[in-house]
């Protein structure tokens, strides 16, 4: 099958069986690869009903079809499994290096699915599948083990792991890969702990079968060249997305004090320059890809002296705007430990934030927490509190279970400024003068995350007041976003370079053989939203409109200060927003697909399912 | 009047007049960044950064006809 390795494997920790069978056509030709493999095997595969940490939860792994083939960002991964966080459907994608190693060990997707009676790490060098003893890394931290791995097994393997936060299901766990990038979102580190599953090393020898192999290497030196091109192209990369963090707050939408506003007067102090100027080392570049976003970074204190890769905005924002660690070197060191702690940065700076403000209340009082406190600034508290997390001690044992459950626990108000969506904390934007960007995390399959539709330039160039046309294009963003995830592609030559999306039909055509256009390949996207939603309204009771609200925080309280203070978006604009939103995707008021619409996309098999849910 | 050469960067491209990357600009002598982004009819808050002749410049700087201008879109932040 052109483009693709052409296998499944199938992993079972409880019996230490594996199975490699040959990938379904028809889920290449209905699925694509990658995120559109995780939804359908999620859907196909996990029992309706069944425990994010039990046997029966699995986790698929995915490569893309054009992963690994010659052009700009064939490096990513997608990670899925029933989430912790969400109760529904969870993915997480990272880059590095190790997609096109799966890719060319043999496998379309990796389901491993039971639980190890002890803690083990699967081992893939290409057909030589070994379920071995991870007992010594247990306990060890992500990047540690990654390092452990390499000296054991070589530089050529390619390693996932989880942190202690993993091994505990915190529900924000992350998976690391590449000492410093991470599939971060949704929990699925917790999974991969839940199953006694340490780490992924995976190397592989084999090829991928191309349509037209000439056409393919023409196309993607075509590619390169065009991205070589752009105008800016050398500008990119010194400062990554670090580089936005002076524009978020310019137009105040950057998250400060639990999202208690939206401007932070030291951000200057954080952003890419201080980056750059201060603990860059490197660039750092994922696989095949020309735009190096990546910044290896290091920071020597007395006290410590430290690597990491990063960090990149939303670190920044989370760790430095919304605990208002004011330098980037504690930013920095921050970063650090949540990685080592196996941690997703986005959902870590965005609980302490929330434990920072309930300290402030007076929520959480100084007795509950062994007579210290947790105070905004501090990196010494943040750092102290993400470690009580990782190993679920005292009021960190409350806390790993997110914003969301910790609200329920903390009460006294708190639920109103615990900042997720559908149990996924909030991602860097602070949207209260954002309507399409609100709308985005209001409606992302995964909760509150910005990589399904990023519209704030949107909101800008349209006007921050209007709502006229923004759920319209979230939802082709929405399509458009996702459709990298399908493929595994890094989206980021089109959102940063201005990379022109025709480029992607033709290389398509050239690994695969088949002709498709841009709007073909969308089609399989808009597939895919309507079965993640699908997916979550089966698993998740009463799941429909009122999970995609945003906290109450920002339907009710005014900005303070900034260049946005006064600006909030009452429930009623929210309102009208979801009405429309709901209508242009053929889903009814409650959120859920219509029988015509899910026809319409190819998933008539999901009708019975969701026919009794409707009202 | 030779004219101002802009350059934008990435995805507000498709805010400048018939989304091209590349134009002229020709204006009758001096102009800053933001009159000629207003006489664009872009809002200026689109734009994270700008140089100028390879120079990082504020938007309220002035630009002299043949300059070279590459204006920055806000990167998606990761
Ligand atoms: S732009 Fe960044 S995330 Fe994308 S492939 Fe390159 S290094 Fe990786």
């Amino acid at each position: 099958m052109n483009g693709y390795a052409g296998n499944i494997l199938r992993v079972n920790l409880t019996n230490r069986t594996h199975s490699i069978t040959p990938l379904p056509q028809d889920l290449a030709d209905n699925f694509l690869g990658g995120r559109g493999f995780v939804a359908k095997l999620m859907w196909d595969e996990i029992p309706p009903g069944a425990d994010p940490f039990g046997p029966e939860n699995k986790v698929i792994i995915s490569p893309g079809p054009l992963t690994g083939v010659f052009l700009p960002g064939a490096g990513k991964l997608e990670f899925g499994a029933k989430s912790p966080a969400t109760g529904g459907y969870g993915d997480s994608n990272v880059g590095g290096h190790i997609s096109p190693e799966i890719k060319y060990a043999g496998f379309d997707a990796i389901i491993i699915e039971g639980i190890a009676d002890e803690p083990v790490y699967l081992f893939i060098d290409d057909f030589n599948i070994e379920i071995r003893p991870a007992a010594e890394l247990w306990g060890k931290g992500a990047l540690e083990s990654e390092t452990l791995l390499k000296q054991d097994l070589g530089d050529e393997f390619q390693i996932a792991t989880i942190g202690p936060a993993g091994e505990n299901k915190v529900l924000f766990a992350c998976i690391s890969h590449d000492f410093g990038r991470q599939a971060g979102r949704t929990g699925i580190g917790a999974v991969m702990g839940s199953k006694n599953l340490k780490a992924i090393a995976v190397h592989g020898t084999k090829t991928i079968q191309l349509a037209d192999p000439v056409a393919t290497l023409e196309k993607g030196k075509e590619m390169f060249a065009a991205c070589f091109e752009k105008p800016g192209f050398e500008e990119w990369t010194p400062q990554g997305t670090a580089g936005v963090t002076d524009w978020v707050n310019e137009i105040g939408a950057f998250p400060t004090r639990n999202f208690q506003t939206g401007y932070f007067p030291k951000h200057k102090d954080i952003n890419g320059e201080a980056l750059m100027r201060k603990i860059k080392v490197t660039d750092k570049a994922c696989y095949s890809c020309p735009i190096p976003c990546g910044k290896y970074s290091r920071v020597k204190k007395a006290e410590y002296d430290i690597h990491v890769e990063g960090p990149e905005y939303e670190t920044i924002a989370l760790i430095g705007g919304n605990t208002e660690i004011d330098n980037i070197e504690d930013c920095a060191y921050a970063n650090y430990i949540l990685d080592e702690l196996g941690l997703d940065s986005i959902s870590g700076g965005n609980v302490v934030g929330f434990a920072m403000e309930c300290f402030e209340k007076g929520i959480i009082k100084s007795e509950d927490i062994s007579g210290r406190s947790l105070k905004f600034g501090s990196v010494e508290d943040f750092v102290w509190l993400s470690q009580e997390i990782a190993y679920r001690r005292g009021i960190g044992s409350v806390l790993a279970d997110g914003v969301r459950e910790a609200a329920k626990v903390f009460g006294q108000g708190s639920e109103k400024f615990a900042i997720h969506v559908k149990g996924v904390e909030w991602s860097g934007y602070e949207a209260r003068y954002a309507p399409a960007m609100m709308l985005s995390y209001m409606t992302a399959d995964v909760g509150a995350h910005h990589n399904r539709s990023w519209a704030i330039t949107f909101d800008v160039a349209t006007g921050r007041d209007k709502l006229e046309g923004k759920a319209q294009r979230v939802i082709e963003l929405q399509h458009i976003r996702p459709l990298f995830d399908m493929l595994c592609l890094c989206r980021l030559q089109w959102v940063e370079l201005g990379f022109e999306l025709d480029w992607y039909p033709q290389i398509f055509k050239a690994v695969t053989g088949k002709e498709l256009t841009w709007d073909d390949l969308l089609a399989f996207s808009e597939r895919v939203w309507n079965l993640t939603r699908s997916y979550s309204l089966r698993e998740i009771e009463g799941f429909g409109r009122s999970f995609d609200y945003p906290p109450a925080r920002f339907m009710e309280e005014p900005i303070p200060d900034g260049p946005t203070a006064g600006k909030y978006m009452p429930k009623e604009v929210i309102d009208r927003l979801l009405d429309e939103y709901y209508k242009l995707r053929g889903w009814d008021n409650n959120g859920i697909p219509s029988a015509a619409q899910l026809k319409k996309v190819g998933l008539g098999f999901v009708e019975s399912t969701i026919a009794p849910l409707r009202k | 009047m030779e004219p101002i050469k802009v350059s934008v960067r990435g995805h507000v491209i498709k805010y400048f007049p018939g989304e091209q990357e590349r134009f002229e600009f020709v204006s009758e002598g001096p102009i800053s960044i933001l009159d000629m982004l207003k006489a664009l009819s872009v809002d200026p808050l689109l734009i994270m950064m700008v140089n100028v002749n390879g120079v990082k410049q504020p938007k309220t700087a002035m630009l002299q006809p043949g300059d070279d201008v590459l204006l920055f879109s806000p990167p998606a932040g990761g």
